[in-house]
């Protein structure tokens, strides 16, 4: 008589796209630990400015279109104080209920947490200025065209053979904005989301030549563009590709034409910002080149910091604006073609990350070292910023005090 | 959409089921109740009784399958809730994996259908837990301005309550630390809870109840005489909790009860008429754990869905109800038929899943003779529910096995042999009258992680983590001294300030944050009326104690690292910042690499950590040190430290702080697993040890409720109390009879989670009570209850002929 083997829960697993493919994608180890693990970064700059920015602005976009928040229906640009502070308070309660602070400094300075209420204009930090410029940048342009905000995409796959261990598919989530083709179609031709739409030509052919309806998404980015040789160019690329083939699963009767990632870093670049874009620039590594003046104003800051730790400052802003207007905006659009093959083939390269992460998960599973399988990619922007780094088989630092 | 039969057809071939044998064929594998659950119509309200391992998910999934594929309802129609996440994850699976592979199917079948069949997205389907789903609608439904729920960790909510309205008593808000209070709170529960955590815990609890219970909070005030003692304690218990109740408003914090209620409200006030237009079928699964607030949300959502032509499905097994401690009323589920009649207007037709497709023909026996061994639960039970029956998924046939030893150390290194051995991929031969019985892993996968260790409470020791060594810490000993070495996943079984790794983490910490303990010394000695608490002075003087013991076993940098944060000595360019003490952590776990790499360590770890992060909520330095170089005295300084004591470390020391069940949702594979029935709920195991008694050698070890509750718990004692003030109206048994009703239930669950074999361990004998002089009445021995005329020791387990007993000299 042969006894069972205690099956593995029969439980389809859940990837969100970012929290959990991407940064599979960005160290393996380090996904383990922050994301399966729930292990807290013990400085979440990152975590933080992503759900403040992703707040702020779905808030924003609420007020803006309810009539019961009259003070939101003026035209932008929108006054920090009387309408923007009220917003950016409401959303640090409302992450700070769900334990998460902003780090020391990022929304405002030179304050305790509990006096942030009593926040004046010196006070700003990089946070509360970046919502600022991505409101008023972007806000008066893409809320006219937003049918939906924050649409919840979820979607099923089958699980690669060989890596079906737990289950045999797997749900794949995200979520964004959807502009409607109906309303680009509405809007009025100076707006500039519409304008650098139309420099597509086949979204200007679908827009002028075509009755039928299309969707465009939108996702916002609280980082800097990524370099040409940066892996996450290319992941972010599929990122979109899989946001429109979720979509087409939602609403099979509407295609998804393209997707807009917005860069909000890149609207008020910090020194380290800089200095990236700086190296950028000199290695032809970015798709969005500066003209004269700006290239000047870059390749001044063309050296990298000594200190290793000098690249975690993310909230060092140069002493002047250093760059145009037109340039920023620029950098912080980026419009990805959804074009079939390249999504299935960015399906596809997603299946193969989730089959990597049940391997791994399978290996630990059998192993005595929850480490196993999980191999770790030690890049020098990841490892900066990582609590793992003392005792990663592939860094090994040495603590420091503080 | 397409025809009942055609859906048979294709999901037999599918999914493998056989639905209706009438179109498909094979009659022998047609459970006929699961048939007249899936063709249901779609406007036929259902209440299903469902045994454990009866197929209630494929049942389920079925059912909404149908509604999909059959009924055509839109997807974004069906609100499927369960008890548990995991649970909710099960399905979720199961409909989106069976629902695509129909789709295929019919698709392939019928060509022309295959773009209709491209509109329906089965994720669309809400399948959640009821508080997870809550969340989803009302985040859905917002309105700008609106607070987005998202429940906080329990050990949050006990330290809000401690600082937010235990601590704050004055002259003017009169204070939680009165006798009063006390005099309260022994009613119900064993003690006064004379620490201040102890009743901010005690509050939580008691506000959990008035939630679930929708108690009416003015009638119960006006109930007591505000004259006696326990009058007075009940007006400033309910002060306390309201205060509480103010500042997570103010903070929009929120629990799940809360979250609960916020959709309840909305519910009724309007704003979710969208969702409800929409609604067309409401599935609530274990449903025997729901609470009153729970019921009317249901009810709620089953008016609007039978008032757009649609229904509502029940299931649940009353006998598996487990949760009563959490607000679980399983006479909810009981009396469901009636309450859904009488409340809203809506008739369901009763089900039964009584086939079992997990188990041994044996172990469905013997979860059968259990279930009516004593006659004083019949009464419990939904009337005319059907007993459980083999339903051929398991063939194996297997006795049920014994194991009784003299001592607890003597069945742990019994057991411990026998698994250790079977671990080794060796048999274990075990005669018997009918011939010998070979014991073996299955050789194609088997391991230790098919053993699953149920007890009443998986705690290792006993007094908080203080006292003496129990049966689950000495099976982890003799299975970790056994050859070869059987590892154990328990990381429940001690509180997190007891662990000796934890403890040596903790230690070091203290170290670098208060190196001479001058910092705690002063919060100790503070007079100035602020906070008064001073903690668990004894236990961290022990984690200082045990790092120091270490320090010599470890690296030499690890004392270094530490004198430098002590004194607060940079050894990089930065002379002042504010770091958190997860950042100190990572650092020092650097020395102590199992934090690193092993499973329950990280466990641990993570247990830790999030409620340094969790301490943000209770604002303030949000579990952040101040580092000054060039000040290390200052008093911003020295009060961001004496925050991280009271609001992170004092917690962990007072046992608040635990490993939440999140944690554990990936069991080791290769390890025995001990857990408490309770997180074996849901689970099978191939082979399943179930503890009836190994304390039974002095009674003294087992508290009154997991053996014989000869007077009522904390739980019953609530209901009574409180739930005249709530308009629940619910008959209730005598607050005894519940309680043994409860200890029934849970070894019922105990035994129903074996696929195989089932062991049942146990002490030789019951020790004889000292004043009747007859044997401790058990479950392992019998009981009758208090005031029963059924002589006791009714089921003698250690006699009963069917046991076969496993003897050393076997193993």
């Amino acid at each position: 008589m042969t006894l069972h083997v205690r099956e593995p829960d029969k439980r389809m697993p859940d990837f969100s796209l970012t929290g959990d493919l991407l940064a599979f994608l960005k160290c393996p180890l380090q996904y383990r630990l922050y994301n399966r693990g729930k292990l807290p970064p013990s400085v979440p700059v990152q975590q933080w400015f992503g759900e403040f920015i992703h707040g702020t602005m779905e808030e924003a976009y609420a007020r803006w279109r309810d009539p019961q928040w009259p003070q939101y229906a003026q035209s932008f640009p929108w006054a920090w104080e009387g309408q923007l502070r009220d917003i950016e308070l409401a959303i640090h309660q409302r992450l700070t209920a769900r334990g998460l602070p902003p780090p020391p400094g990022l929304l405002y300075k030179g304050l305790p947490r509990a006096e942030y209420a009593t926040a004046e204009a010196l006070n700003r930090g990089i946070a509360s200025l970046r919502f600022e410029m991505a409101l008023n940048s972007w806000g008066p342009h893409l809320f006219p065209l937003v049918e939906s905000a924050e649409v919840r995409l979820r979607g099923s796959l089958s699980m690669d053979d060989a890596a079906r261990y737990r289950a045999n598919r797997f749900s794949v989530t995200g979520i964004v904005d959807v502009l409607s083709s109906v309303r680009l179609r509405q809007a009025p031709g100076n707006n500039i989301i519409i304008r650098r739409l139309r420099e597509n030509p086949n979204i200007l052919r679908e827009m002028d030549e075509s009755a039928e309806d299309f969707d465009i998404i939108v996702d916002y980015k609280g980082m800097r563009r990524p370099a040409l040789d940066d892996p996450s160019w290319d992941h972010q690329e599929w990122q979109i590709q899989m946001y429109a083939w979720l979509r087409r699963r939602q609403r099979p009767d509407r295609r998804v034409l393209a997707g807009v990632l917005l860069y909000l870093n890149e609207l008020l670049p910090s020194e380290t910002d800089l200095r990236h874009l700086a190296r950028d620039v000199e290695q032809g590594q970015t798709d969005v080149l500066p003209g004269r003046a700006d290239r000047a104003q870059i390749l001044l800051r063309g050296s990298w910091p000594a200190d290793e730790e000098m690249l975690n400052d993310e909230q060092r802003l140069p002493a002047e604006r250093a760059l145009t207007v037109p340039y920023r905006e620029d950098r912080s659009f980026r419009l990805a073609e959804v074009d079939h093959a390249v999504t299935e083939s960015a399906v596809e390269h997603f299946r193969m990350v989730v089959a990597e992460i049940e391997t791994a998960v399978h290996t630990e599973m059998h192993s005595e070292d929850a480490r196993t399988g999980w191999i770790p990619r030690p890049q020098r922007q990841t490892c900066v910023a990582c609590d793992f780094k003392y005792h990663c088989p592939a860094r090994g630092d040495q603590p420091q005090v503080p | 959409m397409f025809s009942w039969e055609e859906f048979v057809e294709v999901a037999t071939e599918a999914c493998g089921i056989t639905i209706d044998a009438a179109i498909s064929g094979d009659p022998g594998r047609e459970d006929p109740n699961q048939r007249q659950i899936v063709s249901a119509l779609a406007a036929d309200s259902l209440f299903v009784t469902a045994g454990p391992g009866s197929g209630k998910t494929t049942s389920a999934t079925l059912r909404i399958l149908k509604l999909l594929y059959v009924d055509a309802l839109p997807p974004e129609s069906i609100f499927a809730t369960t008890f548990t996440r995991r649970a909710a994850a099960v399905l979720r699976s199961r409909i989106t994996s069976w629902g695509e592979d129909l789709r295929q199917a019919l698709g392939d079948a019928h060509p022309t259908f295959r773009d209709r069949l491209e509109l329906l997205d089965l994720n669309r389907i809400r399948v959640g837990t009821l508080d997870s789903l809550a969340q989803d609608v009302l985040n859905e439904n917002k309105r700008a301005g609106d607070p987005r729920p998202a429940p906080v960790e329990s050990h949050v909510l006990t330290s809000l309550m401690l600082t937010e309205a235990v601590f704050p008593s004055s002259a003017s808000t009169r204070g939680a630390d009165s006798d009063a209070v006390g005099a309260f709170l022994r009613q119900f529960y064993d003690r006064e809870w004379s620490t201040d955590p102890g009743r901010a815990k005690a509050f939580i609890d008691l506000r959990q109840r008035l939630l679930n219970d929708q108690i009416d909070r003015a009638r119960l005030r006006a109930s007591s005489d505000p004259s006696t003692l326990e009058g007075l304690g009940l007006a400033v218990t309910l002060d306390c909790i309201e205060r509480f109740e103010a500042v997570l408003r103010s903070r929009e914090i929120y629990d799940f009860s809360s979250i609960n209620e916020a959709f309840l409200n909305s519910l009724g006030d309007g704003r979710l008429q969208t969702f409800l237009a929409d609604l067309l079928f409401v599935l609530v699964d274990e449903y025997q754990d729901t609470n009153y607030l729970q019921e009317s949300i249901y009810f709620q959502l089953a008016r609007a869905a039978t008032n757009n032509g649609g229904s509502i499905m029940v299931v649940g097994d009353d006998d598996q109800s487990l949760y009563r401690f959490r607000g679980a009323t399983v006479e909810l589920f009981a009396n469901f038929e009636q309450r859904l009649l009488d409340r809203t207007g809506i008739r369901a037709t009763r089900q039964s899943l009584d086939r079992n497709y997990r188990s041994t023909p044996e172990i469905v026996e013997l979860v059968n003779q259990y279930i009516a061994l004593d006659p004083g639960y019949a009464g419990a039970r939904v009337a005319g529910k059907p007993e459980l029956r083999h339903g051929n998924g398991n063939t194996n046939s297997l006795p049920i096995l014994g194991l009784f030893r003299h001592t607890e150390e003597d069945v742990a290194q019994s057991l411990a042999r026998l698994i250790s051995i079977l671990k080794s991929g060796r048999a274990v031969t075990i005669p018997r009258q009918e011939g010998d019985l070979e014991l073996s892993l299955n050789p194609n996968g088997g391991s230790a992680g098919d053993v699953a260790v149920l007890t009443y409470s998986a705690a290792e020791y006993g007094g908080g983590g203080a006292g003496r060594r129990r049966f689950p810490r000495k099976l982890r000993e003799a299975l970790e001294a056994a050859n070869p070495e059987v590892r154990v996943f328990n990381p429940r079984g001690c509180p997190l300030r007891t662990i000796e790794p934890v403890q040596e983490l903790l230690g070091n910490l203290l170290e670098c944050i208060d190196g001479d303990g001058s910092i705690l010394a002063e919060l100790q000695t503070r007079a100035d009326g602020g906070f008064r608490y001073v903690g668990n002075s004894a236990c961290l003087q022990q984690w200082r104690q045990i790092a120091t013991s270490m320090r010599s076993s470890r690296s030499a940098e690890l004392g270094q690292f530490i004198n430098a944060w002590s004194q607060r000595r940079p050894t990089r360019r930065v002379s002042n910042a504010r770091v958190s003490l997860n950042d100190i952590i990572f650092k020092l776990i650097k020395w102590l690499p199992d934090f690193q790499s092993d499973i329950e360590h990280l466990a641990w770890l993570e247990a830790i950590q999030r409620s340094v992060s969790a301490a943000a909520v209770l604002q303030g330095f949000a579990g952040d040190i101040l580092f000054d170089a060039t000040d290390p005295r200052s008093d911003l300084s020295r009060a961001s430290v004496k925050q991280a004591y009271t609001r992170i470390l004092f917690p962990i020391a007072e046992g608040i702080v635990e490993v939440s069940e999140d944690m554990l949702e990936t069991l080791p594979l290769d390890r025995v697993n001990i857990m408490t029935i309770h997180q074996a709920k849901g689970l099978e195991f191939p082979i399943t040890v179930v503890d009836i008694g190994t304390a039974l050698q002095d009674l003294r070890w087992i508290p009154p409720r997991s053996r014989y509750p000869s007077s009522p718990d904390t739980p019953h004692l609530l209901e009574d109390a409180f739930r005249p003030c709530s308009d629940i109206n619910l008959p209730l048994r005598s607050p005894v009879d519940r309680a043994f009703d409860d200890l029934v239930r849970n070894y019922f669950v105990a035994f129903s989670r074996a696929q195989d074999l089932l062991i049942l361990v146990g002490h030789e004998h019951a020790r004889r009570d000292k004043t009747s002089g007859k044997p401790a009445q058990h479950v392992g021995s019998g009981w009758a209850r208090p005031a029963s005329s059924v002589p006791q020791g009714t089921w003698p387990w250690r006699d009963a002929p069917f046991l076969v007993p496993i003897e050393d000299m076997h193993l």
